[in-house]
């Protein structure tokens, strides 16, 4: 559906801000990027703040029911392929 | 690993001894303040956490002891030096590196910590102090509200739709625009009504009938709101952007104020408001990003309930803001390339927040800035693969577990 406006308060939009929003997305793709090369790189590009919450993450991970569950569970599959690598 | 402390306790105004810091030996002075106690082994950590990351304050987490005389652990968020003006969150133990404070002149583990860095502020994540009572930082007043008016350009993107609201049928733009203009005190504001073809000729008749400076940009491609915000922000004149979405009510009457005043801090890049459903429960008081995704925090708690460091009462840093309602300076919204037109309908203001943080300013939340936001009414909110994969791609390790909303504060 396409509405004729019949207002004066509608501004045109120009090329001059086809070209702003283009800059807009070309900056955005760019800092996009950047930021999915310093995921490559995280341990750098974390905080100390955020290394250790993190770490803190993983830690309570590891204390949980579940992964210890899970590490008994798969005790002999481990062990089988640690004597397979031997 | 050995770091020497020595341990001091706060006086009951809050001041260290004067001579303490300039007489010792030690590296680090680990305050322990009124009425706390060190946990055992609270030490031992810190001198690890501070060899790996030299920092001029270190604070950390604490056990309380309730009425039912049940341990709680209280975590704690990262350092929020916006919080911390408005409200002394950094717990029982607090460590300050003794060359660093010498430097400084303050006789007060306030007046140093505001002193200090904020990138030289370091969360421990252990307990290091545990009290017997619970206590709850009490709150400083804000500043008074500020005199500067910059223009504001308040970009609503919207097809004009109808809705059953308070009761009645409205046009949620033309009720909103028609309350912020007979409720807001702040009068230096633009209106730019980003709207689809399809909108009909009756809104943008409502609309041009307003009396205040109202524009609007025609939307001819497909939905992205995305877009329709850089839309918007081409259009706009203003210094400061205020991304609006249609559906929203205003409360407190002042609330474009408080958001200017807290964007006009140092440091503060983007404001995010208190957005409520029409139930009066909260549907957003910032991001929550943990397990690679993005939620709200608070989300559909009572207004009244609150985390036990009081946080919902006080202006505070959160990872990310809604664009449902987030004030942003023109400059910094051009400078991190707007809002990524690779997500067209959700996560872009989960973007848009992590870009911002990544220049190194801060976004934060205030409760004092009320609004209603009838999300559901107009909006599927479904989420596709393809827009989380997105997110993750650029950011999955900043959403991995949240910085400023630690678990013991609730979900």
């Amino acid at each position: 559906v396409f509405e004729r406006w019949e207002s004066a308060a509608e501004i045109p939009t120009t090329a001059e801000h086809l070209s702003a929003e283009r800059q807009l997305a070309l900056l955005d793709r760019l800092i996009g990027l950047e930021v999915e090369n310093a995921e490559l790189s995280v341990t750098t590009s974390l905080t100390p703040s955020e290394q250790l919450r993190l770490e803190q993450q993983v830690a309570r991970m590891r204390s949980s029911l579940e992964w210890r569950v899970g590490r008994v569970v798969t005790a002999p599959f481990r062990a089988v392929r640690r004597q397979l690598v031997r | 690993v050995t770091v020497p402390t020595v341990v001091v306790h706060e006086d009951a105004a809050g001041a260290i001894p004067a001579t303490l810091l300039q007489e010792t030996t030690a590296d680090y002075v680990a305050v322990v303040r009124e009425g706390a106690r060190l946990r055992r082994g609270a030490l031992a950590d810190l001198a690890t956490v501070l060899a790996r990351f030299p920092s001029d304050v270190a604070f950390g987490d604490s056990l309380e002891r309730t009425m039912r005389n049940r341990r709680r652990l209280i975590e704690r968020p990262d350092f929020s030096p916006l919080r911390f003006s408005r409200q002394d969150d950094l717990g029982d133990v607090v460590a300050i590196r003794v060359a660093w404070a010498r430097d400084q002149e303050a006789a007060s583990l306030r007046g140093l910590v505001a002193r200090a860095d904020p990138r030289r502020v370091l969360h421990v994540p252990a307990v290091l102090g545990e009290r017997s009572t619970v206590r709850v930082a009490e709150r400083r007043d804000p500043p008074p509200p500020g005199t500067n008016e910059p223009l504001v350009s308040i970009i609503i993107p919207t097809r004009g739709s109808v809705a059953h609201v308070g009761g009645r049928q409205s046009v949620l733009v033309v009720e909103l625009v028609s309350e912020v203009l007979a409720t807001s005190p702040y009068r230096n504001m633009e209106f730019i009504i980003v709207a689809d073809d399809a909108t009909p000729q009756s809104v943008i008749d409502d609309l041009v009938a307003l009396p205040g400076e109202i524009r609007i940009v025609r939307w001819s491609a497909p939905f992205n709101f995305s877009a329709k915000i850089n839309r918007g922000a081409v259009h706009a004149r203003g210094t400061h952007l205020l991304l609006l979405n249609d559906d929203i009510q205003p409360i407190t009457p002042d609330w474009i104020r408080i958001m200017v005043d807290l964007l006009d801090e140092p440091g503060i890049g983007m404001v995010g408001a208190l957005l409520l459903y029409e139930d009066g429960t909260v549907q957003h008081a910032g991001h929550l990003y943990e397990a690679e995704s993005a939620g709200h925090v608070a989300h559909e708690w009572s207004v009244d309930r609150d985390d036990d460091l009081g946080s919902l009462a006080v202006d505070h840093e959160v990872s990310g803001v809604s664009a449902a309602c987030a004030l942003i300076s023109r400059d910094l919204f051009f400078g991190v390339g707007g809002m990524t037109t690779l997500l067209p309908g959700n996560y872009n203001d989960v973007d848009l927040s992590l870009k911002v943080r990544a220049r190194g300013a801060r976004v934060v939340v205030t409760p004092r800035a009320r609004l209603i936001h009838f999300e559901s009414r107009t909006r599927d909110a479904a989420v596709t693969i393809s827009e989380l994969e997105t997110l993750r791609r650029r950011w999955r390790s900043r959403i991995e577990v949240d910085d400023y909303w630690p678990p013991s504060s609730g979900r």
